[in-house]
């Protein structure tokens, strides 16, 4: 009789590897069902433009603060800020209800020869992030 | 003498009973393994699809989108809604006025918000979305899970408590098995936003009246006894259960969410 050309034994070798293979990648597929969200959301959800937006209202206020306070707007402003925030945004800001000891906007506490700085204090919060804030705005003194 | 047709029956009667005894292992113990694995993955679906679910209301609602829809499957049970009208768990808001508990304000007497719920059909979960949040219990054991949280926070700069309420509204009854579009949109016109102010800071109170067949009071006790809304949770006072102190401001804020189709 003439002799089996067994040659072509590793092809049964191969399809063995390519099972156990695929065997893995399911596991894996399997396992990975619940990742990978919530990093994404995390980065999405930061709210850098409500931040930014609260940020250029702040400054437009301070840099007429001197003003409000004289025409007796002041509380009134920073109350719209607050409960535009809120409704709009989710968010609480910070709100001072008395001006004198709080620092949110004290002008004039720090100055050099050229200009005077106004102290802002941002206080952001809308239950995911939590930002704060405080930076001078710089304005030429006045000779 | 030359016994080979012997041998091979017999050859043929061990390798068949082999076969026959493999065919019986895998249907007696292989399938039903297989089947729960089944459900356990269904179920785990699901948590990711309520999860899923919470995300779009999240958009719905603080991110003011008026409208949306999601592509969803749902196997091995059904997804309900569960009318605002018809849920049996309440909330309910209080504060401390120097000796009583009184109610926060009137448009939050026993608020219900409705439910999404999917029940497994073989296995024994139970998974809704209510109120923002996303809970699970099984129906044999008395316990429940939170698996997301709804996002109410507490800030300590402005001693102001923000209570976000969500309630799920639909025209009809509805309900999902297999694939579906769950379409859901923001009621403008229902809004409530309410903010409370005490001249004294204060206690506030929150009650969960469970629904006495489907309890999840154990995952808002989590929630509310946990550091998610303060560091150091809500803590009895005076008789309530979940109370945070040192409130001057409450900012409550209701949204309407219709489903109108699934």
């Amino acid at each position: 009789m003439e002799r089996l050309n067994d040659e072509g034994q590793w092809i049964v070798l191969m399809g063995f590897m390519v099972c156990v293979g695929i065997f893995f990648l399911a596991i894996i597929i399997a396992q990975s069902t619940v990742v990978g969200q919530t990093t994404s959301e995390g980065v999405l959800e930061f709210p850098k433009n409500d931040i930014q937006d609260l940020r250029s209202e702040m400054i437009e206020i301070a840099k007429n603060w001197e003003q409000y306070v004289g025409d007796g707007e002041a509380d009134d402003i920073m109350k719209d800020l607050v409960t535009l925030s809120m409704v709009r945004k989710n968010t609480v800001v910070k709100y001072a209800p008395d001006y004198s000891s709080d620092p949110t906007f004290k002008t004039g506490a720090m100055s050099d020869s050229y200009n005077s700085y106004t102290r802002i204090k941002i206080h952001f919060n809308n239950g995911v992030t939590e930002y704060d804030e405080t930076f001078l705005l710089s304005r030429p003194k006045t000779p | 003498m030359d016994e080979s047709a012997v041998s091979e029956s017999i050859g043929f009667i061990i390798i068949f009973s082999i076969v026959v005894a493999g065919i019986g292992l895998v249907s007696l113990y292989g399938y039903p393994m297989l089947l729960q694995h089944q459900i356990g993955a269904d179920e785990r679906t699901m948590e990711q699809t309520m999860i899923t679910i919470q995300n779009d209301i999240k958009l719905l609602t603080y991110s003011n989108v008026p409208y949306k829809d999601t592509a969803l499957r749902v196997s091995g049970g059904a997804l309900t809604v569960h009318k605002k009208a018809d849920s049996s768990q309440k909330f309910n808001f209080e504060w401390w006025d120097n000796g009583t508990w009184e109610d926060l304000h009137a448009d939050f007497i026993n608020f219900k918000p409705g439910e999404l719920r999917y029940v497994s059909d073989q296995g024994t979960a139970v998974i809704s979305f209510e109120n923002g949040a996303v809970v699970k219990r099984q129906q044999d054991a008395s316990g429940s899970v939170m698996l997301a949280e709804p996002r109410w926070f507490y800030d300590d700069d402005t001693d102001t408590l923000v209570i976000f309420l969500m309630r799920l509204d639909s025209s009809r009854a509805l309900s999902l098995n297999g694939i579906g579009n769950l379409q859901m949109s923001r009621n403008e016109n229902s809004l409530l936003a309410r903010t409370i102010e005490f001249v004294d800071p204060t206690h506030v109170a929150v009650t969960y009246d469970p629904d006495t067949v489907n309890d999840y009071s154990q995952a808002w006790k989590n929630y509310f006894s946990g550091s998610s809304i303060a560091p150091n949770g809500l803590g009895p006072h005076n008789g309530k259960e979940y109370t945070i102190s040192n409130v001057k401001r409450v900012f409550v804020k209701q949204y309407d969410i219709t489903i109108t189709n699934i």
